[in-house]
């Protein structure tokens, strides 16, 4: 519910999800027309022009700063590795808020941010850099809660197992009604990384010669990662000086994916055995795959029979469309709904952290 | 500090967005291909000049060099 106060949002007013992973940056922001929100998801990298090309300094992100690796310096702004990371934090910050902010216009942004209620300080410092550098207003939110609430259910918001499949690891929480406790969380280190580190290696043993950029590799592995019963046939073709080799990679593709289920199966199995004995059949029936992982064919369904061949007889495991945009998308959609007196205004805070890495 | 909102369902003025789905019908479950129509063919094309040129600027291989041999590694692959 929004107030009446005179510092109430303006028409202008625009409102902004954000959601900061290790991969890729998800902005779900309201488009000026009152049309559709509009989503960007930018991958979690920037580019540099190298210190010989001064006095002409250049910069960018995403897929731009990817595909001028070559010739430009590229870093992972959340790394803690990287020197002047609140410099670096601080012209990623403006890119992204370039991507829907006309620079003569004034910043009445409003943004909420996904993150963990039992996220670490330092994290909490990493989101606030960047956000207080776009937005005038400003508030972190759980990102499981987010979920919950973008999915319009509200039999999921009540009683939900959220399992988010994300680039460093799988994380799980209960939802019912308010974020999950820390004790109501489970992890796993498995994430998407080690399943793109699993296919780098399997198509190193079977194709030697074959030595693929980790770019490509992640790329490789998102867009042909399949577990049964999905049936798919992964083929790569493979172009090399006007000549093409074809080559049937279907039964590596499915190998590669399928090690990403024993850790994920553990994470469901774990979370589930949190559940309130009075409300398991609820917390079952509504789980939900999110993140970049989910959205692999034949995942859900999958691990729904392996759940049902554990005994938890009534799991129904779905992944909602767009999985990876689910937090974002939840984000702006709290924000619609943020009293005027909710918001915090935010603080120039661009002092180092502890150097840990979201 | 991060908020941990409580869902409150019968707030008043809560903006719905139109993209919401409807909770009677819950979230949308992915439909999988069914086997009686044959697998899904996914392709993913490898433009090996570009991939050879970025593995250089990495250091991976040697500027000049040409990636012999894979052609061949993969005809044996393939075969066996």
């Amino acid at each position: 519910m929004r107030t009446s106060h005179s510092n109430s949002p303006t028409p202008e007013q625009r409102f902004v999800g954000l959601d900061i992973g290790a991969a890729h940056v998800k902005v779900c922001v309201s488009a000026r027309n009152d049309s559709e929100p509009q989503l960007f998801s930018v991958p979690t990298a920037i580019s540099y022009s190298p210190p010989s090309a001064e006095p002409i300094h250049f910069s960018c992100i995403g897929d731009s700063a990817i595909k001028r690796r070559d010739h430009l310096q590229l870093f992972h702004p959340l790394h803690s590795e990287v020197e002047d990371r609140g410099g670096i934090l601080g012209d990623f910050a403006n890119h992204l808020r370039n991507l829907y902010h006309r620079r003569r216009d004034p910043n009445t942004a409003r943004g909420v941010i996904s993150c963990s209620a039992t996220a670490s300080e330092s994290k909490r410092s990493l989101l606030r850099m960047i956000s207080n550098e776009i937005f005038e207003r400003v508030v972190l939110v759980d990102d499981m809660f987010l979920v919950a609430f973008a999915t319009g259910s509200e039999a999921i918001r009540l009683h939900s197992v959220i399992i988010d499949i994300g680039y460093t690891s799988v994380r799980a929480g209960l939802v019912h009604g308010t974020a999950p406790t820390a004790a109501e969380r489970v992890e796993s280190g498995f994430g998407s990384n080690r399943l793109g580190e699993t296919f780098k290696e399997m198509l190193r043993l079977r194709y030697s010669e074959l030595q693929l950029t980790d770019h490509t590799v992640e790329r490789l592995k998102t867009q042909l990662a399949f577990v049964s019963p999905a049936n798919k046939k992964s083929i790569l073709r493979i172009r090399y000086g006007g000549e093409e080799l074809v080559v049937d990679a279907t039964d590596l593709v499915h190998e590669a994916t399928a090690t990403l289920l024993g850790p994920l199966l553990q994470v469901a199995r774990d979370i589930l055995a949190l559940c309130p004995s009075d409300e398991i059949a609820p917390f079952q029936r509504n789980i939900l795959l999110v993140g970049g992982g989910a959205a692999i064919p034949g995942l859900a369904q999958r691990m729904e029979q392996e759940l049902h061949a554990d005994g938890f007889e009534f799991a129904h495991v779905v992944a909602p469309p767009d999985p990876e945009s689910l937090v974002a998308r939840g984000a702006y959609l709290w924000a619609q709904r943020m009293r005027e007196e909710e918001w915090e205004i935010p603080l120039f805070s661009f002092a180092e952290s502890d150097g840990s890495t979201l | 500090m991060t908020e941990t909102p409580e869902q409150t369902p019968s707030e008043e003025n809560s903006t719905q967005d139109p993209t919401e789905q409807s909770d009677k019908e819950g979230p949308t479950v992915d439909e999988e291909e069914s086997d009686k129509e044959g697998p899904t063919v996914d392709e993913f094309v490898i433009e090996y000049d570009d991939e050879f040129a970025f593995l250089v600027s990495e250091g991976k291989r040697q500027p000049g060099m040409r990636p012999k041999g894979f052609r061949e590694s993969n005809k044996e692959e393939s075969e066996s």
